[in-house]
This record gives structure tokens, sequence and C-alpha cells, in this order.
């Protein structure tokens, strides 16, 4: 199989990879949230695919050995412009880099911890993988590398923030996750390949553990304090003394609203995108009305209407 | 011109004629419906009989074996070839799908008289290759529907408006290319009708909210045949790319592009079930048609591929969402209906369809997106990723759909919502087929045909001046075969350059391919005076069409095609769709 052909695959299954999480759940709160996962998942799934045919269309021929990918034809990527380069690159790590990070502990929040561990310890690894398969173009732009390295450490500093006000294990979890991958990244943009390999398969072990462990952390620690006969010792509850208290609340607000990420997404993304499809719908609607002469749309009477045939129960 | 065994596709049409007047007579009786179904069942069967004797008998294209056409004037009307060969059984499945999958509740609403009509019409569509007979049929294509929308007193002017200005420019346009002739290049004006007349029947921006309109008012079973088909294609390829120029093609597949986003984003934002599927099947139908006129041999092949899957994964997300407004009505959108544990086997059909239609991988479609994605992309290097985008959007699209339909609240039922057994049986089926497909990568498609599309696009790209021969029957030709292995691709025909490199063809070890007669030498003679003429290759050549059949040992050489419209890597130098 082309390693095109497992890139397609992956994108694909990511893209619908949503559905799994909620298709046997019946809770609207828990779809909405869903939902909204959905839509970033989607957004940057759709950049990883857009970057997967940009590369092929721009590097031509690939082969890939081992960890690394080794081009046919050197000559030709001398004469790619850089921000082909960019463009090519960018794909791997916006998916997990702020402002799309987000994602991530929303799908971990709902479901069992099989598929936390899915997202949590395994495919959070999957850009980091492919930009080490990719790390040749890396090494021929410095501005790609320090842009791979900022945007790493960005994360890892967002996430390392936002992790200690949360308040459940699974999303805590998944911030500790995300602090990882962005210190992945920044590995392999300073150059350490083998290291950042070593760290995805440690960081993936350990986060499998914590994963499968976390639905039985309040039992344990019940035992724990059973066996001990008193509560366990309170560790530092992780804010820094040194900061002046206006600053540390404002990061306090900051970190609980998480970074406010994903309002920004919605109302400068999502919400400009869908409202210029609702102009074209008006557009359409009076186009049919004027040109049927009536109203065009026997479904505006469907719509509101949650339909079902047992409402008098 | 070979024949087959039978007459098959005498059969295959006028079969539902007969039960066209069967079931009007019997209109009123309980059995109508079954009687429906043996038509259509034996349509089907007739279909799927003319498709396995084309591949028996080793033709590229062939008549009925008792002709009645031929018998009365002279001529034969029906004939099918590579291209029609899937086609066929595709629209006469769909049609029995549709009658099978009806609720006895909805006979009085649903008239089987029609559909049967609508299901001759269609396949005599796909079964004639005379120009004016695809137009006859077209114009009579759409006739079911507006009568089953005056039948339900719904407001028409809207789809009849469309329709008349369709066929009136597809008239229109068949004169104007009559009058000009076929064989020279033809200018704007000659064309223009032609092109928009496809573009208004293959539901292209703006020209599209027919089908909107159709979906709104009439049955959904009468929209999904009218539709489903995808016949506005069909038609592009027998009209449009054989003499359309190059930059008509190029600008019908940007409008595609744009229309498949258009379509996926409109989808998102519906909020009623009928008009979610109406935006996602437009995107889809445009996306067939970015694959079309792409003229590479990955976006044709993948044209193709898509034009197959997602026909039948739309009729069967189409005949899901019917089966679900049969039970609970029309279905809003914007509230969780939690319909998962009244009717679990619809939800399944419907995530299968619904992601069978987005290309997941391991169903239908999933070889022929890839490909499509790479042939646009070569074709449009700046705006093929539009490809993906709309992709992407449809998957949005249908996921949060399923979520809508079928999860968000629990609802406890003591009426069973289970579905007829013909519902089981037409549903399952296509799920089979979706996935079997997948499972065997892609109908028409080998694990060769990548290579071998590669192959071709190397070849193509290797030589400055060449020559594009069409064959159906590569397998036999030693000269390709030490290049590649042998290609099957149903309907679609693959070309070859067999001149040597950045030479003019002077002799018969040149051109591999043709045998040589006194015919291809006139053709070729007249190609060479051309090309002197046009020595700086920035014009046109000439487009030289030949009717060469029945060579020896099998091959058929379908047509031969110097470049035309050439500047040195040309996208004409890769069509192959006008062959047909």
């Amino acid at each position: 199989m082309r390693f095109e052909d497992v890139l397609l695959i992956l994108g694909a299954v990511t893209l619908l990879s949503p559905l799994l999480l909620v298709a046997c759940l019946g809770l609207p709160g828990l779809l909405g949230m869903a939902l909204s996962e959905k839509r970033i998942t989607f957004l940057t799934s759709l950049s990883v695919l857009s970057g997967i045919v940009a590369a092929c269309s721009i590097l031509g021929c690939m082969i890939f050995t081992g960890v690394r990918l080794v081009e046919l034809n050197v000559g030709n990527w001398s004469v790619i412009p850089e921000e082909h380069f960019h463009f090519t690159v960018n794909f791997v790590f916006d998916r997990l880099s702020i402002p799309f990070s987000n994602w991530l502990p929303r799908a971990m929040e709902g479901p069992t911890p099989s598929s936390a561990v899915f997202y949590g310890a395994l495919s959070v690894h999957l850009t980091a993988f492919l930009l080490l398969r990719i790390s040749p173009i890396l090494e021929q732009s410095l501005v790609l590398r320090l842009v791979v390295g900022a945007l790493g450490l960005s994360t890892a500093i967002f996430a390392t923030v936002t992790d200690r006000v949360q308040t459940d294990i699974k999303s805590a979890l998944a911030y500790a996750s995300l602090t990882q991958v962005g210190i992945i990244f920044l590995e392999i943009a300073c150059g350490f390949y083998y290291l950042a390999l070593i760290h995805i398969i440690g960081h993936a072990f350990l986060r499998t553990l914590q994963l499968v462990r976390a639905p039985s952390l309040l039992r344990d620690y019940a035992i724990i304090e059973n066996a001990i006969g008193r509560d366990l010792a309170e560790v530092g509850n992780g804010q820094s003394t040194w900061l002046p208290s206006n600053l540390k609340n404002r990061v306090f607000v900051f970190a609980l609203y998480r970074g406010y990420l994903d309002e920004g997404i919605h109302r400068f993304v999502i919400g400009p995108f869908l409202s210029i499809f609702r102009k074209c719908d008006a557009w359409e609607r009076a186009w049919t009305d004027w040109l049927g002469g009536v109203a065009s749309r026997e479904s505006d009477e469907v719509i509101g209407q949650s339909s079902s045939i047992e409402e008098l129960q | 011109m070979s024949e087959l065994h039978f007459p098959w596709l005498e059969f295959a049409i006028f079969l539902p004629l007969l039960g066209t007047l069967v079931t009007s007579i019997t209109k009123s009786s309980p059995h109508c419906q079954t009687i429906a179904i043996v038509f259509a069942g034996l349509s089907l069967s007739a279909s799927v009989g003319a498709c396995l004797d084309l591949g028996l008998i080793h033709q590229f294209q062939a008549v009925d074996r008792y002709d009645l056409g031929k018998m009365i004037t002279g001529r034969s009307f029906f004939v099918i070839d590579e291209l029609s060969g899937p086609l066929l059984p595709l629209a006469a499945f769909m049609v029995l799908l549709i009658i099978a999958t009806t609720q006895s509740t909805k006979t009085k609403r649903f008239s089987y008289s029609s559909t049967l009509l609508s299901a001759a019409i269609l396949l005599a569509t796909l079964s004639c290759k005379h120009s004016w007979g695809i137009v006859f049929f077209l114009a009579a294509g759409v006739l079911p529907p507006l009568m089953e929308l005056k039948r339900r007193g719904k407001p028409t002017f809207v789809f009849a408006s469309h329709m008349v200005a369709f066929v009136s420019l597809l008239v229109l346009g068949m004169m104007l290319v009559d009058f000009y002739g076929q064989s020279s290049k033809l200018s704007f004006w000659v064309v223009l009708p032609l092109l928009i007349a496809v573009l208004i029947r293959c539901g292209i921006a703006p020209v599209h909210c027919w089908m909107t309109d159709l979906f709104e008012h009439a049955s959904l079973g009468g929209a999904l045949l009218f539709v489903c088909p995808m016949i506005g294609e069909y038609a592009t390829i027998r009209l449009i790319l054989p003499i359309a120029p190059d930059w008509a093609l190029r600008w019908l597949g940007i409008l595609s592009l744009i229309t498949t986003i258009y379509a996926a984003g409109m989808s998102l934002i519906q909020l009623e079930s009928r008009r979610f599927f109406c935006y996602l099947f437009l995107s889809h139908t445009s996306l067939v048609l970015v694959g079309l006129e792409s003229l590479t041999p990955l976006g044709l092949a993948g044209g193709l591929c898509v034009w197959l899957s997602s026909s039948l994964s739309l009729v069967g997300l189409g005949l899901t969402f019917r089966a679900i407004e049969a039970r609970d009505g029309r279905l809003s959108l914007d509230v969780f209906h939690g319909l998962y544990e009244r009717v679990p086997h619809l939800a399944a059909m419907f995530l299968v369809m619904a992601l069978a239609s987005v290309g997941f991988p391991g169903t239908f479609g999933f070889v022929g997106t890839e490909i499509l994605i790479d042939g646009a992309i070569q074709r449009f290097p700046h705006i093929g990723v539009a490809v993906v985008i709309a992709l992407a959007l449809n998957g949005i699209g249908v996921v949060k759909v399923y979520l809508r339909i079928f999860t968000g609240r629990r609802v406890t039922t003591g009426i069973s919502l289970k579905g007829h057994w013909s519902e089981y049986i037409g549903l399952v089926a296509l799920s089979l087929l979706i996935i079997g497909g997948g499972y065997s990568r892609s109908p028409g498609l080998n694990q060769d045909t990548m290579q071998l599309a590669k192959f071709s696009v190397r070849c193509v790209q290797s030589l400055d001046w060449r020559w594009t021969i069409s064959t159906m029957k590569i397998q036999k030709m030693p000269t390709i075969r030490k290049y590649t292995k042998p290609p099957i691709i149903n309907g679609l025909m693959l070309k070859h350059s067999a001149t040597s490199q950045r030479k003019t063809p002077k002799s018969r070890k040149a051109l591999p391919l043709i045998r040589w007669n006194r015919k291809t030498r006139r053709i070729i003679n007249q190609a060479q005076q051309q090309n002197q003429k046009t020595r700086n290759k920035t014009k046109s050549l000439a487009i030289f069409k030949s009717g060469c059949e029945d060579f020896e040992n099998g091959v058929t050489l379908a047509v031969l095609w110097p470049v035309c419209e050439s500047t040195p890597g040309s996208h004409r130098d890769n069509a192959m769709a006008s062959l047909w």
C-alpha cells in the first residue's frame, strides 16, 4: 500500500472518528459537545488531507524507508518555493497545535477509557509521526523548523497551564498529552529525531496506563487512605506564588476557558463560513419563490418539529 | 457490428414498457406492486444478461441479435458498449429497489406505471448511442416527473422552466453541431447551447434549483429515479466530450468544482432531510463531472468509479431516508430524533450508505475517490484541492445528519417500526454491493489500474508529438503487455502513445497498435500534413475520427485521434472519454 493511501485512510478515519465517540450514546449534552469537537476535528483533518494532496502534488513521487522520507529527486526540492514548504508541512502539526488543540480534551471527556486510549495515547502521536516522516523537508528550511518549534513550544505552554485548572481526570490527562506532544514537536524542530521517536513510544505507554487506570482512581485513593488511616498528603496546588495576584487571576481565567480558542474558532471561522451558505440559501429561496410564484419550500413546515408517532405517551 | 447472443437490450427496455401497461390496468389491484417488481426484476435480469454477454463476446460494443429496429428501419437503435454495460444493470437495479422498497401503504400515492415508464426511458437512453436518439430520450425522460408533480397538485413551474430550457438548448445545440459538422473545430457559440443544457441537467450551480424543487415536491422515489442514474453525466460523455474544445471542458470542470464545494457547504446548513440529500447528491454529481472533464486517465477512471459508487450509495441513502419518512414523516434536522432504538436496521444502512458516499476506506467509493482526487489535482493544480474540501464537508454533513436522526434522545415505543422484508432485502443487497465493492477495490478497476494510468501519463508526458490510440483490448497487444499488465477498466478506454519520442510516426513500427490499411494510412497522412503546417505546435492539428473496427486479432481500434489544440502536454492529449 502506498504511503498516500495510508495517509488518506488515516485522514478519513479521523474525519469520521467523532461518530465512533457518540455512536452508542444518547445524551443531548454529550452530543452537543461531540458535535462541537467534530467541527474542530473536521477542520483540522481537512487541513491534513489538503496538505497530503498538496504534498503529493508538489513533491511528486516519494518513497519512505524506515522512519524517514527519502526523496527520489533531490534536485526538485531545491526549487520549491519557501511558501510551498510551509503549505506542505503546515498540515502535519496544526492539528494538535494551538489554536486547534482543544478537540482532544473534548473527544476524551465523554467516551469509555478504550476510546480515550485511542485518542489520548495513540492518535495524538500520528501528527508527530508524520513530522518525523517528512523531516528531510524540515531540514531544507530553517524558517519552517522555527515555525514548528514555536508552535510546539506554545502548545506545550498553553496545555500545561490549562492542565492545572482541570477538574476531571480525563481532561487533565488530555492536556498532559498535549503538553508532551508540543515538546515532541520541539524536539523534531531541533533535529532530535530519535529522541522524539523514543519520546513518542514512552509517552504512549505511560498515557495508556494512566487512561486505563483513570476510572478507578478515586477508588484507588480510597483504598490507599483506608490502608494508611489518614488523608493523602496534599501536593502543590500548581499556583506559582511569585506571580502577582492580578496576573495569576488572569492566567487562571484564561486556563479555565481553555484559552478562548473554541469561541474564537466558532466566531471567526465556522460562523462566517456557515453564514455565507445561509445567505446563498436565502437567495435560492427568493429565486425559486419568484420563479414559481408561490412559496416554494414545503420543508419549512417540517423544520423545528420533532416528529414522533407516540407523542401522546 | 457484433451481435449479442440474445435480444437482451430490447427485453430490458420493452419489459418495463409492458409493465407500464399492465400496472396501469391493474392500478387498483393489491398485487400491483408485485407485478411491478416482477417486471423490474425481469428488466434487471435482461440488463445483467446484456452486460455479461458483452463480456463473453469480447467486443467493445454490440447490438441485439434479433434487432427489431434494424429489421424495420435497417438501423440499430440500441447498442451496448463498455460504458453503458455497467450502467444498464445499475439503472435497472435502482428501479427495482425503488419499487420493492415502497411501502404498501404508499401504493396509492406512488405510481408504479409511471416508475416503469421512467425505467424504460432511462434504459433506452443508456442503450442509445445515436446523438438524436439520446436527445429524444433525454427529452422524454423529463415527462414522468412532470406528470407526477401535476398529479400531486404541486407547483411545477420551477422544474418545468428548467427542463424546457434544457430540452430547447439540447435540440438547438445538436442542430448547430450537425450544421457545422463534428469533425471541425467548433466555435464558442456552437458549443455553448449544448454546454448550458448539460449544466442544467447535471444541476451545476447556478442552474440547479430545479433539483431542490423536485425533491421538495415530488415523491422521494420519483425524484431518486430521475436524478440518481446521473443521466446528465451520460449526456456529457456522449454529446459533449467528443466535440467540445479543451477550453469548454476546462470551464465545465471549474464550474463543477465550484458546484461541488457550494453544494457541500449548502448541505451543512439544511434543516430538512430531503434538501440535505439533494445538496449532498449535487455535490457528488459535480464530483463525477470534475473527474470526467479532467481528461486525465486518473480523473476519468476516478470519475467513472465515483459515478458507479455514488449512484449506488446515494440511492441507498435516499431509500433509507424514504423508509424513515414513511414511518415518521419528513425529518427536521434541527432537532434530535433518537430513532436508533426504533429502527436500528435503518440506522446501520444509513451509516453504510453515508460512509460509502464520502469514500470511507473499505467501501465502494474509496478507490474511486482517491483516484478522482489525483486526477483533479493533475488537471487543476491550484484548485483541485477543492475536491478534498468538498469530500470533507460532505463527511461533516452525513455524520451530523446521522447524529440528528438516530441519536440524541431515548424514545421508548410500544409499536414496532420494523421494516418490510423487501426493504430489508433491497437495502442489505445494496450494503453488500457497497462493502463487497470496497473489498474488491472498485468495479471495473483491477489492482493494476493505478500503475497503468500512471504509465499512460508518463508516456504522454515523455512525448512531444504523439498519437493517441484507444483500444478496448489492450491485453491482446504484446507491445503494451511488456510495459504493464492487462488493464481492465470498464467503459474506459486507455490510450497509449505509441510513437517514438519526439518523432512523427513514419513507420509501422512506430505505430504498432494500428493495423495498417488504406483508411488508417489516409488519416495519418492527413495528420502529418496538418502537422507540417503547424510546426509551432501551438495550433490545432485536427481531430480525426475513424470507426476502425473489427481488426484482426480481435483488436478494436475505436478512434485514432491525433493531438488537437495542442501545445506539448495539453490536456487534450489525455482525452479518452470522447472515444465512447
